[in-house]
């Protein structure tokens, strides 16, 4: 049920950031609060789970934009491996830590499809741009905390309702003890 | 004695109003038939005509003043109605903006359509790349109209791009600054010819040209008509910067697009000959 809900919830995220947060100006940068999302499944659900949304929202991803197919599924899949192995070790899901993380995050996979990008096509000059780099930085540090609570909102919206399912959910009746 | 002091009594005040009476009637007499004021007349008009003064303007200070304040209780009203009203025709202007601006655009399209080899069709962005790295967007137009791979997309400007995916209903483009894009162009002026290259940005380079190429600041970047994917002589730029470095072969050649990449909304995709839409499948686009 969350990967369902999630996938579709990624799915809005990116129709309206493709659609309606790209009319504004150029110097305002472009919000990204898919990755929010993103980064928000790949430190909230179970790894299986986590990995084959991650999966489906790369696949997605790779439609809208780029000219590489994979890419996106491969960085997101090496991002949730990369934050559960930290999270055996670190406390990454304290809520102090969301805004570096979603940052550090950014840039991890922003670095990764950077290196991909040029790796595949290693004639063209692909420039690692850091003041549209800052920008997006600053716009995802003031969306980080709105989001996650919006996510988190949206996560025990979810939950009793999974509980609620399994207890009212209609029972058949046992046929071999008659 | 006393009869006496009574009868001179009498005749003095029978001469008071004698006199009196004489003075009205010379006054009534010297006036009729005057048009103009004499002395004393003046001076009354002067002092009464000061006291009307004072009198009429601290009247109609008091009347404005409450006419103000009663004026007050209903302003509140107005101003709330007049701003409505002005919401409701600023609206309405915007729509006959947008609508003249709308009709402009593809007025425009249309000039350029008639200028291009057929069949042609036309476009709408519907969503553009998030990532930083590429430049890619989403036309309202897909395979069932005969959209294909390669096929180049332009505007009145000149080159935008060309197809590098489609769907029935919609299509990716390739936009012309993205990195990964490549079209033959040459220098409108000398037919010098180069590989134009999205910077990522907002701008392209032109590789492999000749450092003896006469290339200067300003000239016109129009695409060759090689690889048969553009048609000849579309507008790509203008030449913004030329240096030659003292290593290397080629010189390296800046160019400011034609297009506004930031305000794509309507496009047109050249079809090829063969296409779907060439045979009538989307009569009304054309």
């Amino acid at each position: 049920m969350p990967v369902i809900s999630y996938f579709f919830l990624g799915i809005l995220l990116l129709l309206v950031q493709t659609s309606l947060l790209n009319i504004l100006p150029a110097w305002i940068g472009t919000p990204d609060p898919f990755f929010v999302l993103i980064v928000f499944v790949a430190i909230r659900l179970e790894l299986i789970k986590g990995a084959m949304l991650l999966l489906l929202l790369g696949l997605i991803m790779d439609i809208f934009s780029g000219i590489f197919l994979g890419i996106y599924p491969i960085t997101y899949l090496l991002l949730l491996f990369l934050l559960h192995s930290l999270a055996k070790k670190l406390a990454i899901q304290e809520e102090v830590h969301r805004i570096p993380l979603v940052l550090a995050s950014y840039l991890f996979v922003n670095g990764l499809l950077f290196s991909f990008a040029t790796f595949l096509a290693p004639e063209n000059d692909l420039l690692w741009n850091w003041k549209n780099m800052l920008l997006q930085v600053l716009l995802l540090g003031l969306l980080t905390f709105p989001l996650f609570n919006l996510f988190e909102s949206i996560d025990t919206w979810l939950a009793p309702r999974k509980a609620a399912m399994f207890f009212l959910r209609t029972k058949h009746k046992n046929t071999f003890r008659d | 004695m006393r009869k006496k002091n009574k009868k001179s009594q009498h005749i003095k005040i029978f001469f008071l109003f004698g006199s009196i009476l004489t003075f009205i009637l010379i006054l009534i007499a010297s006036t009729v038939g005057r048009q103009e004021l004499n002395g004393p007349q003046r001076l009354a008009l002067d002092l009464i005509g000061k006291g009307q003064y004072v009198i009429t303007r601290m009247t109609s200070g008091i009347l404005n003043v409450w006419s103000d304040y009663v004026g007050l209780l209903h302003v509140r009203e107005e101003n709330k109605r007049l701003q409505e009203e002005l919401d409701k025709f600023q609206a309405a202007n915007i729509k006959h903006r947008e609508a003249v601006a709308t009709n402009v655009r593809l007025s425009k399209l249309l000039q350029i359509k008639e200028t291009l080899p057929p069949p042609t069709l036309t476009a709408q962005v519907v969503g553009r790349d998030p990532s930083l790295w590429f430049r890619t967007i989403i036309i309202d137009r897909g395979s069932s109209e005969g959209v294909e791979k390669g096929m180049p997309v332009v505007t009145l400007e000149g080159v935008v791009g060309q197809i590098l995916d489609s769907s029935p209903n919609y299509s990716k483009v390739l936009l012309a600054n993205d990195p990964n894009s490549a079209i033959d162009v040459f220098v409108q002026k000398n037919r010098v010819q180069g590989i134009l290259k999205g910077n990522g940005s907002t701008g392209f380079n032109i590789l492999y040209v000749l450092k003896n190429a006469d290339v200067e600041k300003g000239d016109d970047i129009v695409t060759s008509g090689l690889g048969d994917i553009f048609p000849t002589g579309l507008p790509v730029g203008k030449v913004t910067e030329v240096t030659k470095s003292k290593r290397g072969m080629f010189q390296k050649i800046e160019v400011e697009p034609a297009v506004d990449f930031s305000q794509l909304e309507y496009l047109l995709i050249i079809m090829h000959e063969n296409s779907l839409a060439d045979q009538g499948v989307d009569k009304q686009y054309h």
